[in-house]
């Protein structure tokens, strides 16, 4: 729904947007850019699928999901406790944990795949659609131990302490997330007493 | 840096123990990157909706005539009207939202108060509609519940807080 939405919002705003600034003539050149990027960015991430997924594979055999799984089930006994399949809360785990590394293209797989066994448990136990959005939430907000990418560019603009934002940006993502998943829980909270 | 360490010592402890195992892990690589293929093309469609939206409020001018409106806002939770527009783009676009961040750097120094909130918002958030988009396209259904306002406010919230680090 929020998607529609919003995609409907974004796309119809633009147009009539861009109509009442006289700006019509640009715009199939601009959505065709826009489908063009979208071609460009699946080629960079799909190379990190291919590596990481092969890569996870050999993780999967030697049993890492189990072991994240007993290490992590406090953590979603709390956030996601309608999660009632193993191999769905493993891979959960296991996003959690990529994301945590900045392994977005790790992540996002198994992440994936979580969404896939969860909505399979939707059909027995509806309940589960809350702790799919508390999914969303927690990689929207993601916690990223170090943020690299905007390291670099502080670096490359001459910055006396690039370090300077590590801390803050840990603190202000921990936040987020905390946030995020706090007003996560008041809603699942409201929502079931109304249901 | 740390990850760059770290994910090249896991690959290697896991290929040791694979092989300590006896597991065929040249057999399980194949077979986990054709998985990604499935993925990739997954993702495509969902990605091509999100990116021709963005496209269409970058070219329309949309995207700044928001940026205009939000400043004020901006400055009332004390932060300067220069990180508007990253704020505003953030959720949408990533590779946007970071191309932008280079420019205030170039622009205001990457030490200056802009720099350093520019830097710790970047740093500290994710491109919320593109996450969702990609999540949701593994199960063939639209229903995000509340999940997209939870997170907003949450990147909010560390958004503000990014201004107060940095008085």
């Amino acid at each position: 729904m929020a998607l529609q939405w919003l995609w409907l919002g974004m796309t119809g705003g633009s147009l009539v947007y861009a109509a009442l600034c006289g700006r019509g003539q640009q715009m199939l050149a601009a959505a065709l850019e826009g489908s063009a990027n979208a071609i460009s960015l699946t080629l960079t991430l799909g190379a990190g699928y291919l590596l990481f997924c092969g890569w996870l594979r050999i993780l999967r055999a030697l049993g890492a999901p189990e072991a994240l799984e007993r290490l992590l089930r406090p953590a979603l006994r709390l956030l996601m406790p309608g999660v009632r399949g193993k191999e769905a809360r493993q891979a959960v785990c296991m996003n959690l944990s990529m994301n945590m590394l900045g392994l977005g293209n790790a992540a996002t797989p198994q992440g994936m795949e979580a969404m896939r066994l969860m909505e399979e448990e939707r059909r027995k136990a509806p309940r589960i659609a809350h702790d799919m959005y508390m999914l969303l939430i927690l990689n929207a907000t993601s916690i990223q131990l170090i943020p690299t990418t905007v390291l670099a560019l502080r670096v490359a603009a001459g910055s006396a302490d690039a370090g300077a934002v590590v801390l803050p940006s840990l603190i202000c993502t921990a936040v987020s997330t905390a946030v995020g998943a706090a007003l996560g829980m008041l809603c699942r909270r409201r929502e079931m007493r109304h249901a | 840096m740390l990850s760059g360490l770290i994910v090249p010592g896991c690959m290697l402890a896991a290929l040791v123990a694979a092989a300590y195992r006896r597991l065929p892990a040249y057999d399980l690589f194949v077979e986990g990157a054709r998985e990604g293929i499935g993925v990739a093309v997954r993702v495509l469609p969902n990605l091509a909706a999100m990116l021709v939206a963005v496209e269409l409020m970058r070219a329309s001018g949309l995207m700044d005539a928001l940026c205009g409106l939000a400043a004020p806002a901006f400055e009332w939770l004390g932060l300067p009207g220069e990180v508007a527009p990253l704020v505003l783009l953030r959720p949408m676009s990533g590779s946007a939202s970071l191309a932008l961040v280079e420019k205030l750097l170039a622009r205001y120094g990457a030490d200056s108060r802009v720099g350093l909130i520019a830097s710790t918002v970047m740093g500290s958030s994710e491109t919320i509609f593109y996450t969702v988009c990609v999540y949701m396209s593994a199960v063939d259904r639209r229903a995000t519940g509340y999940a997209v306002p939870c997170s907003l406010l949450g990147a909010l919230a560390g958004t503000v807080l990014a201004g107060a680090l940095f008085r």
